[in-house]
């Protein structure tokens, strides 16, 4: 057991090394760097309470246009408006909306307000000012459509208000009082679906993308130590010592487990601040009580589960990586021989983003089952909907292809295939 | 007359179907320096792989201080100590790092440990060196921490394999030094080389091994007499011409 520890802490000396340990912490850094210039809550201005601009062209004569220009004021947008005549150029009044950073030109055509009266659907044109093609851009964006639909809502209001003057236009757009409730298995709560979905997709979001990071550097770093033995022609004498071969093996996942979650711990960090530049605080609501009450808060136990599920993976990724780590002839060979490993990580992550395991066809399910990668991230979904015993099978699971893979590697490494994999390949 | 401490009978090693090593027999005694000549790809390095555990033979048997390389396979790690040909050693460790992470592989008690790491610190002649990285080393430097780290726990057998390849004069000539003074710890010595002049300074006995096969073995006195030659290259010359 001494020995193990001393090759333990040899193989974390060899990963912490300052190439590998400052691009990690340069990069917590750069994330809150860039967390501050994506300050989203400034740019958009929702919370600041900063006003929406339009650039108003009316060139209607009627009533209902100059009511809808006063709702909008009264609505919290800002109006520029463009009296007289028109330029004959209508990029001079485009020039005059960036001037004046409005979000779009409204322009209202000549009969709107008699042509709504005849409900002859009178045209109105919106010109959105693209800058570019950012999240922030996309964003204002959805504040064009914003105004689309507070455009249609005033004018429902306004006619209504002219034609059925005795009844509130308010009741007549929306006459139902709308209680959401959402079922999730047998709990139920009182919330929208949407407000679930954006809790779930938050948690959706950063959970994998840890998860996928803890695997592939794990992995990446296993692999790499191995084949940097080699490169390094070191692996000689280390397999030559009176060492256990096993205590090699075992020194090497656990050095590259643990430096991999602390790494990933790092990242999160930094990719923390990068998000909360964006207003996505994710530990935000979790105390929600509908959001509790529907059991999509994840709880100790389930966390438990998902860190047991993840631990499991890492070690399946590790016993893998360690065999091609023999394979690759360098360390530049790494890359090559972990690409299949890393694209088997990926797959499951990339299924179970976009579609629920369960709509699969019956093979297609039990191909994602066998996957031991697929297990934490399909760990995330169980514990929010409770299904708690489909992540302890898959943690047996894990546990059984862990053992199959390390007796495996432990007899590659036992025997003098360690060395003559290399030989063989380079032969041929 | 001194016991057989190293007995190698009817080695053979195959790679699938390429035999590499076919059947050789050898002895190295206590306090010897024992030598595997031949040209590239004879099986030297192959041979002695397999004495340092490394590979497993394909038949015959190999008796190491009465240990059987196969059944006790710990126990003759316990007792050897290999020095591959251009091995290397963690570039990220200092010098003194990479002797204590040895020394604690190689040895149980913290007492011969230190020991062991004062002996290879004295051996290297680095001094202040030492605290540096292994990255910063020269090639001579790193093959002088590599034969001390090689001898530091003493083992009953040095397994070294092209101990001066690619060495520069000086270096080389210390190395050499070095294996020569090993006999006085009482470690013995099997060793390979392409260097005549090396292997008539250094070594007690020769075996010239040619296509995986011993041609002869003997004294370097005995083996010029044999083949009535002034040095060892043109016994090495004849002896491969003979048997091909």
């Amino acid at each position: 057991m001494r020995k193990f520890f001393v090759l333990l802490k040899k193989e974390i000396k060899e990963l912490l090394t300052p190439v590998m340990v400052v691009p990690f912490a340069l990069m917590v850094g750069v994330f809150a760097l860039m967390g501050q210039f994506v300050d989203l809550d400034e740019i958009v201005g929702e919370e600041a309470g900063e006003t929406f601009k339009i650039v108003w062209i009316n060139e209607d004569a009627g009533s209902l246009s100059k009511r809808l220009f006063l709702d909008l004021e009264k609505q919290g947008f800002e109006i520029l408006e463009i009296k007289g005549e028109l330029p004959a150029d209508f990029f001079e009044v485009v020039k005059f909306a960036r001037e004046n950073e409005a979000l779009a030109i409204v322009k209202v055509p000549p009969k709107f307000s008699t042509n709504l009266r005849l409900m002859k659907f009178p045209k109105v044109e919106i010109y959105n000012l693209v800058k570019d093609f950012s999240i922030i851009s996309s964003i204002n964006s959805g504040k064009v459509d914003v105004l689309k639909s507070v455009l249609g809502d005033v004018l429902s209001a306004l006619l209504i208000s002219e034609r059925l003057s005795s009844l509130n236009p308010e009741f007549l757009k929306n006459p139902i009082n709308a209680e959401d409730h959402v079922i999730i298995g047998n709990k139920h709560a009182k919330i929208s679906f949407n407000e679930v979905m954006i809790f779930v997709q938050s948690q959706n979001t950063v959970v994998p993308i840890l998860l996928i990071l803890v695997i592939i550097i794990a992995a990446q770093m296993v692999a790499v130590a191995v084949a940097s033995e080699k490169e390094n022609k070191t692996f000689e004498i280390l397999l030559s010592s009176p060492v256990n071969r096993k205590s090699i093996v075992f020194a090497k996942i656990l050095a590259a487990a643990l430096v991999a979650f602390l790494f990933s711990g790092f990242y999160m960090v930094g990719f923390n601040f990068y998000m909360s530049g964006f207003g996505m605080d994710f530990s935000a609501g979790a105390g929600q009580g509908a959001l509790v009450d529907l059991g999509v808060v994840i709880q100790p136990f389930g966390y438990l589960l998902i860190a047991g599920s993840l631990f499991l993976a890492t070690l399946c990724a590790l016993a893998i990586a360690i065999i091609l780590g023999i394979l690759a002839e360098d360390v530049k060979g790494v890359q090559m021989v972990t690409t299949p490993l890393i694209i088997l990580i990926i797959i499951p992550y990339m299924i179970t983003l976009f579609v629920d395991v369960n709509s699969l066809s019956l093979w297609a399910k039990y191909l994602i089952y066998a996957i031991p990668f697929s297990h934490p991230f399909l760990a995330l979904t169980d514990a929010m909907t409770g299904k708690e015993n489909l992540i302890i099978y898959g943690l047996f699971y894990q546990g059984a292809v862990f053992l199959l893979l390390i007796v495996f590697a432990s007899k590659i490494f036992t025997s003098d295939k360690v060395l003559t994999i290399k030989l063989k390949w380079g032969k041929k | 007359m001194k016991k057989n401490l190293l007995n190698v009978r009817k080695l053979v090693k195959k790679y699938g179907e390429f035999r590499a090593v076919k059947g050789i027999s050898f002895e190295v005694s206590e306090g010897e320096v024992f030598a595997l000549v031949g040209p590239n790809g004879a099986g030297k390095s192959t041979t002695l792989k397999t004495l340092a555990t490394i590979l497993s033979m394909t038949s015959g048997k190999v008796l190491l201080d009465g240990f059987d390389l196969v059944k006790d396979e710990y126990e003759v790690r316990e007792r050897i100590s290999y020095l591959p040909e251009e091995a290397g050693a963690y570039k990220n460790l200092t010098g003194i790092d990479y002797l204590r992470f040895m020394a604690d592989l190689a040895l149980d008690d913290r007492k011969l440990i230190a020991e062991a790491v004062e002996f290879a610190v004295e051996i290297t002649a680095l001094g202040k060196r030492l605290e540096d990285k292994i990255k910063t080393y020269s090639k001579g430097m790193t093959r002088k921490l590599l034969l001390a780290r090689t001898i530091m726990s003493r083992p009953k057998l040095a397994i070294l394999d092209e101990p001066t390849s690619g060495l520069d004069v000086i270096n080389a000539f210390e190395i050499r030094k070095i294996i020569r003074e090993l006999v006085n710890e009482g470690i013995s010595v099997i060793l390979s080389s392409h260097n005549m002049l090396e292997v008539e300074f250094l070594c007690d006995r020769m075996a010239i091994i040619n296509e995986g096969e011993i041609i002869v073995s003997g004294t370097a006195a005995a083996l010029k007499k044999k083949y009535k030659s002034h040095n060892l290259e043109e016994v090495f010359v004849k002896a491969v011409k003979i048997k091909n």
